[in-house]
């Protein structure tokens, strides 16, 4: 091709590529928006999406109230400072008290700051190299001075399920009584209090129905499920 | 409710055959790609120049497709990376076609190395022990050229080997931002801190001030992201500002750079010869640019490199100048909401470090070259011509794009859930 005809050519096709470029950019722009609307939109039907859990307040302190709801993200910081992911307004706790992080399978790990300590299911946790850091299940009690929390965990729920149904089924295989036979427990609003080591694993307990107030039938249903706490 | 299902339905669709709302930017960058390569391949007549007409535009559409089928990747992502990239090889085979064919080999390469990152971020979720050992290897690593380097444009920091020239700083990026990310998340302070400096203390050492003063920008970013601390992210600031000074009194060529930053018309024959050159190309390419294969790129000394933006502004013109960045600025705005979305603090920094690694680097090369801030020999990320800065781009990608495919990942967990 003569030089001429190209730089007419060239010239000519400046256009194309501004236009094309331009389009790239605007369809880009798109594409960034609809999946910011998209996420919005899984997380109004996942409220609870990127959390395992979450603690309630059993006692606290004036700044923090009982019964007060503290969701927990899979890992992260847990202090009265405002940077902390699991932020608990409690003079008790010091800005970063300790370190959590969700392992599947096996709970809540946690691993207190150095110089704090706490309580996880009566047993003391502090910083010390070497020790093993402290484990939280579904149930388990954390407390810090005066505050006691209990953990929620929804994470694994599937998990827990599957094992619940082949512990039960063991269960009957031997004649035993079944932990849903028993009497039901309400424990603190509407929490149904694990009082064994096979309840607190297997997830298996009575539960007095919520939604149907004054009607005495129960339900059998599995530790902290989601449904729950969205009624509350 | 029945068109919210509707919708729903839809997008789960799309989401199983593979389908993004974006398809049509796969499309529009091929279609870019196709006609730039058959106009420079009409001028020059080469089988070469039909054959990347053909072929970059099916490596896209084969890359985004193929790969998007393997991993949760993001295909937005990787639509932008590719596009870029793209731009690169037009750009090198327009000017000097050798570098273009060097280029899409580097390209493959990249493309492996991303691959392996992506691997990496979802196998190894937990670095533990090998956080030690990636310090000890940075700062080898780093160690070499002052060993046996040579001086490249005022830096010891390039090393040769079998003909290979390999820029170890380029590589060192990858797995300072996976350390640092690591402790951070550990609340380890002095392992990164350590690691940091002694990464610092050796590009100081070989003058190569400009990858300094990204790996200390990066740093200082990824450690307010992990702590939020405002009062030693501002003092870390100050200490950066005191270092700049302390580098412009010692250092004989930032004392030369800083000059020509002010006034390059002063020594516009000498000194300040490329600058006034990059300046003239930008001016000449005005809004629309002067055509593709036309002008005079190649008057712009190191124009495959550290200028190649300013052959992109003469070529294409401002608007498309400005429509790069906007490119640019659409990657960390991805690279953030990825970071952001993820559900643990080492994934999460290491894919805010790899996208802040990105965006430093393009502000302050495409700062350097439109006279914003002083030159310093960076790369321009993905574009530039150059196996180390071209391969260590495209892991940083992977980096992000294997935590944007956890994220994934996670989500579906989530949506398993509410089955039950």
């Amino acid at each position: 091709m003569s030089d001429e005809l190209y730089s007419v050519l060239a010239l000519g096709m400046r256009y194309w590529f501004i236009a094309l470029g331009l389009l790239i950019v605007v369809q880009t722009f798109l594409w960034l928006y609809r999946d910011h609307r998209e996420k919005h939109r899984r997380l109004k039907n996942l409220p609870d999406a990127g959390m395992i859990g979450e603690f309630v307040v059993l006692s606290g302190s004036k700044t923090l109230e009982e019964g007060r709801v503290i969701p927990v993200p899979w890992e992260g910081m847990m202090g009265s400072s405002g940077a902390c992911d699991v932020v608990v307004p409690s003079p008790e706790f010091a800005p970063v008290h300790l370190y959590f992080s969700f392992v599947k399978g096996r709970g809540l790990q946690i691993e207190t700051a150095r110089g704090r300590s706490c309580y996880v299911d009566g047993v003391l946790q502090e910083y010390r190299k070497g020790t093993p850091d402290g484990k939280m299940i579904h149930g388990s009690i954390l407390q810090v001075g005066d505050c006691v929390l209990r953990l929620r965990l929804f994470a694994g729920l599937d998990v827990e399920r599957k094992a619940a149904r082949k512990a039960e089924d063991d269960l009957k295989e031997y004649g035993m009584p079944v932990a849903s036979q028993g009497v039901p427990r309400q424990g603190y609003d509407g929490w149904v209090d694990p009082q064994t080591e096979e309840e607190r694993f297997t997830g298996i307990y009575l539960v007095k129905d919520e939604e149907q107030d004054g009607n005495e039938e129960t339900k059998k249903a599995t530790g902290g499920s989601r449904k729950k706490n969205k009624n509350r | 409710m029945k068109k919210q299902k509707k919708q729903q339905a839809e997008a789960e669709k799309r989401i199983k055959t593979g389908k993004r709302p974006g398809e049509r930017l796969t499309v529009m960058v091929m279609l870019f790609y196709g006609t730039a390569f058959l106009l420079l391949a009409l001028r020059n007549a080469a089988w070469q120049g039909y054959a990347l007409a053909l072929g970059v535009p099916a490596a896209i559409w084969g890359g985004t497709h193929i790969l998007g089928r393997c991993f949760h990747i993001d295909t937005l992502l990787f639509s932008l990376t590719n596009f870029l990239c793209a731009l690169g090889i037009l750009i090198l085979y327009d000017t000097n076609p050798g570098l273009a064919y060097h280029q899409v080999v580097y390209y493959g390469v990249g493309l492996v190395g991303m691959v392996f990152c992506i691997y990496f971020m979802r196998a190894i979720r937990r670095i533990r022990g090998l956080g030690f050992v990636m310090i000890f290897l940075s700062v080898a690593f780093l160690t070499l050229p002052l060993l046996i380097g040579r001086e490249t444009y005022g830096a010891k920091n390039w090393i040769y080997f079998h003909g290979i020239s390999i820029q170890p700083s380029e590589f060192v990026k990858i797995l300072l931002i996976l350390i640092l990310a690591w402790f951070m998340s550990r609340r380890q302070f002095l392992p990164w801190f350590l690691c940091a400096g002694g990464c610092l203390l050796c590009l100081m050492l070989q003058k190569d001030l400009g990858t300094a003063l990204l790996y200390y920008g990066v740093t200082l970013l990824l450690f307010f992201a992990s702590t939020a601390n405002v009062p030693l992210t501002l003092l870390g600031l100050a200490g950066g500002g005191g270092a700049a000074v302390t580098g412009y009194r010692m250092f004989a060529h930032v004392k030369k750079r800083v000059a020509i930053w002010r006034n390059p018309w002063s020594d516009y024959e000498n000194a300040g010869y490329q600058i006034v050159q990059s300046l003239m190309a930008l001016a000449s390419g005005s809004l629309l640019g002067v055509g593709l294969g036309l002008g005079s790129p190649t008057t712009i000394p190191v124009y495959e490199t550290d200028f190649i933006f300013s052959v992109i502004c003469e070529q294409f013109g401002l608007i498309f100048g400005v429509c790069v960045l906007l490119i640019y600025v659409a990657i960390i705005w991805r690279g953030t909401t990825i970071a952001m979305a993820s559900r643990h603090s080492y994934q999460g920094l290491a894919s805010m470090g790899a996208t802040m690694m990105i965006g430093l680097q393009t502000f302050v090369i495409i700062g350097g070259v439109i006279k914003l801030i002083p030159l310093t020999g960076v790369t321009m990320p993905f574009v530039s011509s150059g196996g180390s800065s071209l391969v260590s781009s495209m892991c940083l990608t992977g980096l992000i794009q294997g935590v944007a495919s956890l994220n994934e990942d996670d989500l579906e967990e989530d949506l398993k859930l509410t089955e039950i």
